[in-house]
């Protein structure tokens, strides 16, 4: 998409910053988050990626990514990056952000139940649901 | 003594006696402990998003819990509830808002004055290596053991600051104590797909099939862990394989109990430790029941 149509206000980019402490302009796409991401193999969008769609304000695409939901929160990136950006705290306030965004989301309970009660509460608390 | 937080998973899923050996193992070793009164469920996940305080507010009254009870700190065996007390307890010694609205909700002042230790870090710090080899009674020969850490442990290190987060040797050295041998193996320190076992098993499956293909070209018998949503991922993913070509799974105290004797030996042995001296110290798994 050459001429975007609608990037982010000052005021969602100021949010951004808000929630993580830090400043996603800063990031010079060295893409050590997406090479050492365990979960890139499963993503729409690669961490830097989402990191330079954040920089370039195009949050529609930000918000339509499956990435943005595939992360674990693993940290591995956020503790790897040279400019220490806290890729996963960026992607954590993206959820954060559509989650309040989005309201009277229905609560389900359609994971497997089997599993330990740390991965049904995780995951509750990472989907809202 | 050890404010003992059992959290959720760990005390659900006693049965498969992660809690039990824990807590007969450091018992034989003279460390006291004892369950934390009116514990409630850390929440799983640190709330990564700096305006979200509301996930704060049941660490912060289990970590001020423990404060009041005096105790030397809390002892986690769960790695997500290690992590999440060690995140939320740095947070509150340094950020003055988070002080102000918790505070203000809970009606305390709580500003970190806790320690949090991991059964690991206890094992490691309180007791040290040379009393745990004294211990040994049969040395583990011939195992090789893949030690798995996960992302719960290790990161972020600034915050956590048990081991190094890229290379981590704690397990290892615990293991060679024993008299065991360790193997190196990539992906020690990678993610096991956590909760996204609940709606998105494959994903998770994927992630820790990964971990333990790389263990078994290592050349590993078994590979321990200390996480319980871990040992969790690392089994369901090899359910598809055939008998022999899958790894047991075990939590990193069941070396430790077997190298010291089994636990029936070490729950003696904390008996009549607790017989000799402070009756409290008699381990207590069933406090809450």
């Amino acid at each position: 998409m050459r001429f975007p149509e609608k990037t982010a206000s000052n005021s969602q980019r100021e949010d951004v910053k808000h929630m993580t402490g830090k400043e996603v302009k800063d990031c010079y796409q060295c893409m050590k988050c997406s090479a050492g991401c365990p979960m890139a193999s499963h993503m729409d969008r690669l961490p830097h990626e989402m990191m330079q769609l954040a920089k370039l304000g195009l949050l529609e695409e930000v918000y339509a990514s499956k990435s943005l939901w595939i992360c674990a929160s693993c940290m591995a990136c956020s503790s790897r990056c040279p400019r220490d950006l806290e890729p996963a705290s960026v992607m954590e306030s993206f959820r954060v952000t559509l989650l309040r965004e989005t309201p009277n989301r229905e609560e389900t309970c359609d994971g497997d139940l089997t599993v330990p009660r740390q991965a049904m509460i995780a995951s509750m608390r990472k989907h809202r649901r | 003594m050890l404010s003992y937080y059992p959290g959720c998973t760990v005390r659900a899923q006693q049965d498969d006696g992660f809690e039990r050996e824990a807590l007969a193992l450091l018992a034989s070793l003279d460390i006291q402990t004892h369950e934390l009164e009116e514990w409630e469920c850390c929440g799983a996940v640190y709330p990564e998003a700096r305006d979200e305080y509301v996930g704060l507010l049941s660490s912060v009254r289990a970590l001020q819990r423990t404060w009041d009870a005096g105790s030397q700190g809390m002892l986690t065996l769960c790695s997500a509830c290690f992590h999440v007390m060690r995140r939320v307890n740095h947070r509150m010694k340094r950020d003055e808002e988070a002080q102000r609205r918790v505070g203000g909700y809970l009606g305390n002042m709580y500003q970190g004055e806790t320690k949090v230790f991991h059964l690991l870090e206890v094992l490691r710090d309180l007791v040290g290596y040379p009393r745990i080899q004294e211990a040994v009674v049969t040395p583990l020969k011939g195992e090789k053991m893949a030690c798995y850490y996960g992302c719960m442990l290790l990161r972020p290190k600034e915050e956590l600051g048990l081991v190094d987060s890229e290379n981590p040797r704690l397990m290892e050295a615990l293991m060679e104590t024993l008299g065991a041998t360790t193997v190196r193996f990539p992906y020690q320190t990678d993610c096991c797909g956590a909760y996204h076992v609940y709606r998105e098993a494959p994903l998770a499956a994927a992630a820790s099939l990964k971990v333990i293909t790389a263990a078994r070209e290592a050349g590993a018998t078994q590979i321990i862990t200390a996480c319980p949503l871990c040992k969790h991922n690392l089994e369901a993913c090899q359910a598809s394989l055939p008998q022999k070509e899958r790894l047991p799974v075990a939590y990193m105290t069941a070396p430790l109990v077997k190298a010291l004797g089994g636990v029936q030996r070490l729950e003696q042995m904390a008996f009549q430790n607790g017989e000799k001296g402070d009756p409290s110290h008699a381990f207590s798994g069933e406090n809450s029941q």
